[in-house]
């Protein structure tokens, strides 16, 4: 499937948590395309300042009206003049791009979101409804006002919450939750800050190197990002395999076997330092 | 009025329009072939090859600046033999030639990319990187020392009877002396510039962005740089100039024409639009017809001509 330039217009525009904005966009092509983990490459308005498109994870399509939704929070140029438009403003994307999380056809789902990362979650959970998944949701946020509004998620989820500093859910991390909550699980979906996922993969690499037979597990990755169809080379990780991917052509959800856990862990700080995204509970494919 | 938009570069190097895809920003066409994106283009300038595969930088690798970006990719690319023996004959039928971009840290490296590529197919042409800024290593020494640039530029002229392009770095005292250089060695064109070199910092940890530290720096911010390069080389030298840096509109590309380019890559633009060539190419072809030009080659230099 090969990627659609389409301009969209901005239907609905929502603060849905303080500084977490919801922007729908009526591109009738691009919803239709888009699936579950795929991201749109949006050109925040027509000026060379912002320069580059922002990716951001379709967090919902209703296919039915040609709207898809992204969530983000304003933490650059780019993030601003999105979260300040009004109903009628156009905007040019490029999409839908990337691997799209696998929704498998039985089991159940365990879907992890840290912070912003629980952007893709919503439409995760409408496939995997249809597909008739069970689903279990942990969402862990910094404090409770950034943990995801549960009418975001089909109605019935098994949902379970933890925010660093206690003020709902559970005290602490999602990997300290997210352990308990794998047993039975078929299939585990995780997307949140780097430094979640680099824990979340030395959980699976622990559990895993004690002989316990892991679920399928995908990551959804965020990375500065230039071209987005896979020609600037500027949004790699590292492989198991060796050398490099890109995040938006081969990711960006991957198979958590197929990246260079340490190699990236060594990078990772930098990584999510330089980008600036450490100050705030950072997520999936979340462009500045 | 119907314009005339093709140009010659070389007798051998005829492109129906004026507009190259510049090298690093279009990979190998695969993928903006997918998407469209070689409408409009005369050529296209591929990502830079070497002797053997490169994994290039750890990232981060890009950063965004005022009206441009810094990239710091360190030259990934799959190496030659797979340039030569995989990619080229997926060239055959393309509409648009495909112009090779060849990197080296030694003259025997160049020499060896070049001589592989010969015995490939559909390949219009080499472009010359000797001015790659994220190559700790020998590569940047080429383009920053005239006796270098000449060296290499004769070994590669000596190896090869194709187009032969060297592309100027910026990032050098006398631009003018390197390009007098490569043009006594049997350069068929300049392509000028490649990207400036620039750095930006992370206030909230105080270090470099990029993992290199440095990074080259390309978009709008550097097009009247540029523009004076593009300005003096093509009034020092008798060969064709491809202007490079940061065109983003048909206005962008018809002031290098005027400036006295004979042609002129994009580069950054096809990351904000896959369909970067045909919207120049719409915009210059407006402007041609405005300034009722029946050629591109009728408005070249025009703008800077002795007087």
């Amino acid at each position: 499937m090969s990627a659609i330039l389409e301009r969209g217009m901005v239907t609905q525009r929502e603060e849905v948590t303080p500084g977490t904005w919801l922007l729908r966009l009526r591109s009738p092509r691009i919803a239709a395309a888009g699936l579950p983990g795929q991201f749109v490459h949006i050109r925040c308005g027509e000026a060379t300042d912002p320069l580059l498109r922002r990716p951001f994870s379709f967090c919902d399509i209703d296919r039915k009206v040609g709207t898809y939704d992204i969530l983000f929070n304003v933490v650059g140029q780019g993030t601003a003049i999105l979260a300040a438009a009004e109903a009628g403003q156009v905007f040019e994307a490029l999409g839908p791009l990337g691997h799209p999380f696998t929704v498998p056809s039985r089991g159940t789902l365990l879907m992890i979101g840290g912070g912003l990362g629980v952007a893709p979650f919503p439409l995760v959970a409408r496939a995997a409804r249809e597909n008739g998944l069970k689903m279990r949701w942990l969402n862990g946020a910094y404090t409770a006002h950034q943990l995801l509004p549960l009418e975001l998620l089909p109605d019935g989820i098994d949902a379970h919450l933890c925010t660093d500093d206690g003020s709902a859910g559970e005290p602490g991390f999602v990997t300290e939750l997210s352990e308990r909550l794998m047993e039975g699980v078929s299939m585990v979906h995780a997307c949140g800050p780097t430094p979640m996922l680099i824990a979340l993969a030395r959980q699976w690499q622990r559990l895993a190197d004690a002989g316990r037979k892991l679920p399928r597990c995908e990551v959804s990755l965020e990375a500065p990002m230039g071209c987005a169809l896979g020609t600037c080379l500027g949004c790699v990780v590292p492989t198991a395999a060796g050398g490099y991917d890109r995040v938006c052509v081969e990711g960006a959800v991957f198979d958590w076997r197929a990246l260079d856990w340490p190699r990236y862990a060594a990078l990772g700080e930098l990584v999510t330092h330089r980008s600036g995204l450490a100050r705030i509970p950072a997520g999936a494919l979340v462009g500045r | 009025m119907t314009v005339d938009t093709s140009v010659e570069i070389t007798p051998a190097l005829r492109l129906a329009t004026p507009l190259l895809a510049a090298s690093g920003t279009f990979g190998f066409g695969f993928e903006m072939a997918e998407v469209g994106g070689i409408a409009g283009y005369g050529a296209i300038v591929s990502k830079g090859t070497s002797l053997l595969p490169r994994e290039g930088n750890e990232p981060p690798r890009i950063a965004e600046v005022p009206s441009g970006m810094l990239n710091a990719i360190g030259l990934q690319n799959p190496g030659v033999e797979v340039v030569a023996g995989d990619y080229a004959p997926r060239w055959a039928g393309w509409d648009v030639p495909v112009i090779v971009n060849v990197v080296g840290e030694s003259v025997e490296d160049y020499v060896a990319v070049v001589r592989r590529l010969d015995g490939a197919p559909n390949i219009a042409g080499i472009e010359l990187n000797i001015s790659c800024p994220n190559v700790g290593a020998r590569g940047l020494m080429f383009g920053v020392d005239a006796h270098l640039a000449h060296q290499v530029t004769a070994a590669v002229r000596a190896t090869t009877s194709r187009p032969l392009i060297v592309k100027l770095t910026p990032n050098v005292t006398d631009i003018v002396s390197i390009a007098r250089a490569i043009v006594d060695a049997g350069a068929d064109a300049l392509s000028a510039v490649n990207t400036y070199v620039g750095m930006t910092l992370d206030l909230h940890t105080g270090r470099p962005v990029l993992a290199n530290t440095t990074g080259g720096l390309s978009g709008p911010a550097i097009r009247p740089l540029a523009m004076h390069a593009v300005y003096t080389v093509s009034r020092a030298v008798p060969v064709p100039v491809i202007a490079s840096g940061g065109v983003m509109s048909g206005d962008d590309a018809l002031e290098f024409l005027l400036a006295g380019a004979c042609a002129v890559q994009v580069g950054t633009l096809n990351f904000l639009r896959p369909d970067a060539g045909a919207h120049v190419l719409e915009g210059l072809t407006r402007l041609l017809e405005q300034r009722a030009a029946p050629s591109v080659g009728a408005v070249m230099g025009v703008g800077v001509a002795a007087g």
